[in-house]
């Protein structure tokens, strides 16, 4: 998809935690054909590398590494090698997102702490080893960098007749956190934002797309009248990630074909 | 580049310095843009500038017959327009005691109802193409109330988020979006200049990114509303306010 070229990344590096899942693998390909060099992280180092590697032979500069965001330490480590491969660390876009299933009844300890460990606590990590960085590459004369983080529609919306307590309230942390990071990072020129997409084509939606009725539900629920493609979500994340929204911060920009709106 | 292939945009209020940042930004991502704004000579310098890419139409928007009658020209001697940008906006500091009712009428007039009527023109051409964006402008003053900006101001953005909202979800079904963009504090003889130093020192110490907002910025998001980049929001007020207002 051809962008505008205020929207360039040339020159940027990119470190995208979660990136080969279905909205990762989107965003680490539009990040890079927009110019910037890419570096691709999870837990599968070979699903990782395998990423980068097709991106590397389109022609872009691209890493893959393993990292297993419930341990700081990998996070840290993950930064270090990003920044020492490229040179820099200037925009964090974390895809990172779990949910587990439960009612209100059954929320068990085990998979609450779990969601909150993947879907807020690791961003809170993330978000401190890149903020490191990218506050010492502002010191030392490079353009501040971005910070994105992908949330969910249910950042803002309950679910109905479903499981969701962890999902929702991780989701919704993560939208106060983007504020609070932006404030605190406003002084380097650092900006922080989020995209909240409704249900994406891919993996973690494929649930609510094999059921017919649910699928038919879904998208009379959605005014633009179907799901998002993973590409819908990487585009306004380039955007957020360029010197064109230099003056957005602390805002979360809700990408779900007029669900919240219409609400 | 040609990343709108031709499509048509109108912008109104083209002859503003915020207006004159979007019909650059525009015509540089290859639209044709009309260029509406009731001072026929503001928007000379883009016309001699850009030839054949634009088309000066003066018109006071406030009339809805012109309105009606500009959208004519413009569709027949272009084609259907593709992207409308309701830019065009007057600004009252007064606040509640201070507000007559001709101002009400008069902002009300530019700031809400003319964005409607261009929209109601634009609509079906966009229907029809299953194909179309409409770009708001917004502001934070819809959201508290006013700083600076007076009560007939805050009030007629407030309509412009309740417009979008009502278009997005008429218009989705058709391929349409609409979103607003709601800046504050655009660096702007109406806005930041109008202001007392005194004013805009304490702004400048209120706003977390410690600037004003660069008419371009605020150009670049209009143009990301109007892209393909953008064609799963809708419905949407993108706040542009460096921190100022977070919600």
């Amino acid at each position: 998809m051809p962008t505008p070229q205020s929207f360039s990344l040339t020159g940027r590096v990119a470190f995208v935690p979660g990136g080969y899942g279905d909205i990762g693998r989107a965003v680490a390909w539009q990040l890079a054909c927009a110019g910037a060099s890419v570096a691709v992280a999870g837990r599968d180092a070979a699903k990782a590398e395998r990423l980068a590697a097709e991106l590397t032979q389109a022609g872009h500069a691209a890493l893959g590494l393993a990292m297993d965001v419930r341990d700081t330490a990998q996070i840290r480590s993950g930064t270090e090698r990003v920044s020492e491969h490229f040179g820099a660390l200037d925009l964090l876009v974390n895809c990172v997102g779990m949910q587990r299933e439960e009612r209100l009844a059954e929320v068990t300890e085990a998979a609450f702490d779990e969601i909150v460990q993947i879907n807020l606590r690791a961003a809170m990590f993330l978000a401190q080893a890149a903020a490191r960085w990218q506050i010492a590459a502002v010191k030392a004369g490079r353009a501040p960098g971005r910070q994105i983080h992908v949330l969910s529609v249910r950042a803002q919306l309950g679910m109905r007749d479903r499981g969701y307590s962890a999902y929702c309230a991780t989701k919704g942390g993560l939208v106060m956190l983007i504020k609070q990071h932006a404030v605190e990072l406003c002084n380097h020129g650092i900006t922080v934002n989020g995209i909240a997409p409704t249900v994406v084509r891919g993996e973690m939606g494929a649930h609510w797309l094999a059921d017919p009725q649910v699928r038919e539900r879904l998208l009379q629920r959605i005014p633009l009248g179907r799901v998002a493609e993973p590409e819908d979500v990487a585009g306004p994340i380039q955007f957020l990630c360029s010197d064109a929204a230099s003056f957005i911060t602390g805002q979360v920009i809700y990408l779900d074909g007029g669900i919240t709106a219409t609400q | 580049m040609n990343i709108f292939e031709d499509k048509v945009a109108v912008v109104t209020g083209a002859g503003g310095t915020m207006g004159r940042a979007v019909v650059d930004t525009l015509v540089s991502q290859g639209c044709r843009v009309a260029m509406v704004d009731v001072r026929a000579e503001s928007m000379q310098p883009a016309a001699a500038q850009y030839g054949a890419r634009v088309m000066a139409v003066a018109c006071d928007i406030r009339d809805a017959a012109a309105v009606e009658s500009a959208h004519r020209r413009i569709a027949d001697a272009w084609a259907p327009v593709a992207i409308l940008v309701n830019n065009a906006g007057v600004l009252t500091n007064a606040k509640i005691e201070a507000t007559t009712s001709d101002s009400w009428r008069e902002v009300m007039s530019v700031n809400a109802e003319a964005p409607m009527v261009w929209s109601r023109c634009v609509v079906p051409g966009m229907k029809a193409a299953r194909w179309g964006r409409i770009v708001n402008v917004g502001s934070l003053a819809s959201k508290t109330g006013g700083l600076t900006a007076g009560t007939a101001y805050a009030v007629s953005k407030g309509a412009i988020t309740a417009l979008t909202l009502s278009l997005a979800r008429e218009l989705a079904p058709h391929g349409v979006t609409a979103n607003a963009v709601a800046p504050a504090y655009v660096r702007t003889p109406m806005v930041t200049e109008a202001l007392t130093e005194a004013q805009r020192q304490a702004l400048l110490q209120q706003i977390p990114v410690g600037r004003f907002c660069e008419p371009e910025e605020f150009a670049h998001v209009v143009a990301f509303l109007a892209s393909p980049l953008s064609g799963f929001i809708t419905g949407e007020v993108v706040d542009l306010n460096g921190g100022l207002h977070m919600d």
